[in-house]
């Protein structure tokens, strides 16, 4: 087993500006509203930096992240090169779709960008989604503000009357919403079956 | 100086074997292909890596083999999907194989897995046959591998009919039952309305302290993940006992041929972690890589294989799947060890209605298989992912923004869904196989496996029958939207499901039997034409039953070992 703490010092991938660009866009995807925060507090950018950056921290364990196998090293340097194109593409798209600094355009404007970037806005959903719900040791999910919002502790166990009695109702908060979901559940197996090549 | 045995895998099979040999004086070394990450394996409760990280496990697969270093091809044999490469089916790459992420169902197969052909006779296309040995004679094999994992249950519980009448027991289980998960009982319940026969899942996982491994503390983070107390019973436990008895379990290292001279393996070629390739002689070579992997070395060692069966035979069972949510209640299934109860009505071949449907579909039977009561599928990035892609049918002006968060806080596929899921048997295709590819290659240069398979008439004829009895149990406890679905498309199934089988119920490709005219090794695993070949993997399943097949691999590899020690 070896857990390493690189000797290195860590370098991002993202410039200042690219990162701006990634919180901005991630902030419009999962908007902060009124008591819950959106993925603009979650760090997206820090996030991502942490698996394109050098070293890749790619699985964490005990106090650091754990050394790649040298099968494991083959596959992510390959996995991180072909992303680390996508965002440098990706940032630069969102850019020129808002006709200069993505970061700074308005939200309105932002959105409707981001309507037009559908395959660069899928994969910056995708890991804004990672990064709003992973342990914050990977760099998002600030404050646990992800877990937070959707009432999520990592484990710790249960006492067994926990796991043997009902919690009782828990009505859903919008339920023409849920409802829409559950006309789509053959839908939604569908996408939890296919599961995908992580 | 001892005779050398070196047994190539470190899973449930390689474990026992291991242990086996090393007991009985044998020189052993456990050559296994991934990494360890485990602290110290001669502990029963070691440190590791594993913890209840979604990103680290579920989504970015720490312990299986990377799918870009070594993939695997997909051909579907009916020709529904277009040809797949990269994560195909694959079980963990280390130390202790998929044992160290399995949520450790261990129920036994029945009576007539085993007299298969005898009892329900053949298949049109298939090739149904008889194991070498009989539910008996594995029987106190069961009871000592029970034993060994520590096996929690209750076999007051389970019902006569199918359960016990097939699987018979002279004995309790080493612990008892623990605490009833709320989401399997509420199912379980409503299964025993609709006259069927719901019973407590014998698990190996400890609902008291056994063995130096502590109880478990229902921390959820179960299947698919690593246990970071050890209260959940593994690969590591007959490891152990191989390592005090002078074993070497060696990390990292790719054992690429089995090199022979005359009917006997002499040595085997290893790759190690830097990359070097170097021999290492042996009296006895013992192939537990898992299916795909053992067939995969056999085929690249040119292992003599005149009938021309090594690969042939592979089995993946159906998981087919129903999920039901509950719109006004969470059944909190994240809390527990998955799932707790299972019914195996649906494993029998005279269930009500089924030999009617298996003659209007053209065979004489079909089984289902055991089908697990109550998981919850989903970690919250899993969730997240699937409200991605249903948005733009939510929501497609704006796929994105605030219906996300809020689908996030009331959570229908996370807290409010419970899943049943049915482990189908497969049975056994001379046309389902698998073998090498002949163009790709893996990050050493090895020839990757490829895999070709399809369902028989049998398994479409048994999931048409089951799917709307999986949804029905959901209807009955109450579930506001059932969707039910087979795991894997087919040409019956063309538009539903993934592309590859993902069960990772994984059997077959060097069947066992007595006849070297059709079967790869002998009734105790050796290998026909090899002197000291044994496998002791789930390869050698001559039929892939219809419950969770790892208890059966196990209490096979220990009774088949031994026959060798």
């Amino acid at each position: 087993m070896s857990i390493l703490v690189s000797p290195l010092p860590f370098q991002r991938f993202f410039t200042a500006r690219e990162a701006a660009v990634v919180d901005a866009a991630a902030a419009r995807l999962v908007p902060a509203e009124l008591g819950h925060a959106g993925a603009g507090e979650a760090g997206v950018a820090d996030f991502l930096d942490g698996l394109l950056g050098t070293p890749p921290r790619v699985y964490a364990g005990g106090s650091g992240f754990i050394a790649l196998s040298a099968a494991q090293a083959y596959g992510w340097q390959r996995r991180i090169g072909a992303l680390r194109d996508r965002y440098r593409r990706g940032v630069r798209e969102l850019d020129e779709l808002a006709g200069g600094d993505f970061s700074t355009a308005g939200a309105a404007e932002q959105d409707r960008v981001l309507c037009a970037a559908t395959g660069f806005r899928d994969l910056l959903f995708d890991h804004t989604i990672q990064a709003m719900y992973s342990d914050p040791v990977y760099g998002g999910n600030r404050n646990r503000t992800g877990w937070r919002d959707i009432a999520f502790s990592p484990a710790r166990g249960y006492p067994d009357a926990a796991v043997s009695s009902p919690d009782g109702p828990d009505p859903v908060c919008e339920r023409e919403l849920v409802d829409r979901v559950g006309a789509l559940l053959d839908e939604a197996v569908r996408c939890i079956l296919e599961g995908g090549d992580g | 100086m001892a005779d050398r045995a070196i047994v190539v895998g470190s899973g449930a099979g390689g474990s026992v074997a291991a242990m086996v040999l090393a007991e009985a004086g044998w020189d052993v070394t456990v050559f296994e292909r991934g990494p360890n990450h485990f602290a110290d394996l001669s502990v029963p409760a070691p440190a590791s890596a594993f913890s209840a990280d979604e990103l680290k496990g579920p989504v970015r697969r720490f312990e299986y083999p990377d799918s870009i270093a070594e993939p695997r091809v997909y051909e579907s044999r009916d020709g529904t999907t277009p040809e797949v490469t990269g994560f195909v089916n694959a079980l963990p790459a280390t130390v202790g194989g998929g044992t160290v992420h399995w949520d450790a169902k261990t129920p036994r197969f029945w009576d007539l897995d085993f007299a298969k052909r005898s009892t329900l006779g053949p298949l049109p296309g298939a090739d149904v046959v008889d194991w070498p040995f009989s539910y008996d004679e594995l029987a106190p094999f069961y009871d000592r591998v029970e034993a060994l994992l520590g096996v929690q249950g209750d076999v007051a519980a389970l019902p006569e009919w199918p359960t016990l009448r097939h699987a018979p027991r002279k004995k309790p289980l080493p612990m008892p039952f623990g605490p009833p998960q709320y989401s399997s009982v509420k199912l379980a319940d409503a299964a025993t309305s609709l006259g069927l026969h719901p019973f407590p899942l014998p698990a190996a996982i400890n609902s008291v302290p056994y063995d130096g491994r502590p109880h478990c503390t229902n921390c959820g983070f179960c299947c698919e993940y690593g246990c970071s107390a050890q209260a959940r019973g593994s690969a590591l436990i007959p490891l152990r006992r191989a390592v005090l008895a002078g074993a070497e379990v060696r990390a990292d290292c790719r054992v690429s041929r089995i090199n022979l001279t005359g009917r006997a393996a002499s040595s085997v070629t290893v790759i190690d972690a830097d990359g070097r390739s170097g021999t290492r002689a042996a009296d006895l070579v013992v192939l537990a890589g898992s299916s795909v992997e053992s067939c995969r070395l056999a085929l690249l060692s040119e292992l003599p294989d005149p009938a021309e069966l090594i690969g042939r035979y592979l089995m993946f069972h159906w998981h087919t799947a129903a999920f039901g949510f509950f719109r006004d209640e969470c059944p909190h299934a994240e809390r527990g060890r998955n799932l707790t109860h299972a019914i195996d009505d649906f494993a029998h071949p005279d269930f009500p209605g089924a030999r009617e449907h298996a003659r209007a579909e053209g065979i004489g039977y079909f089984r289902g298989g055991v089908v697990e009561l109550g998981a919850s599928p989903l970690g919250p990035i899993a969730e997240g992912l699937v409200y991605r892609r249903l948005l733009p049918l939510l929501s497609p002006e704006r796929p994105f923004g605030r219906t996300f968060a809020q689908l996030m806080r009331d959570s229908p596929l996370r807290r409010r869904l419970l899943g049943v899921q049915m482990h189908g048997e497969d049975v056994a295709l001379h046309g389902n196989r698998v073998s090498l590819d002949s163009n790709l290659r893996d990050w050493l240069g090895i020839p990757v496996p490829r895999i070709v398979h399809a369902p028989h008439r049998h398994e479409v004829a048994a999931q048409r029958f089951y799917l709307p009895r999986l949804a029905a149990i959901l209807r009955e406890a109450g579930a506001d939207h059932v969707a039910a679905s087979p795991e894997t498309r087919s040409a019956d199934f063309p538009s539903t499901g993934d592309a590859v089988p993902r069960n990772f119920h994984t059997l077959g490709g060097m069947r066992m039997g007595t006849d070297p005219r059709t079967s790869v090794t002998d009734a105790s695993g050796r290998m026909h034409q090899l002197d000291n070949v044994i496998v002791a993997d789930g390869s050698v399943f001559p039929t892939s039953g219809g419950h969770n097949p790892t208890l059966t691999l196990m209490a096979t590899a220990l009774r088949n070992v031994e026959a060798h020690a």
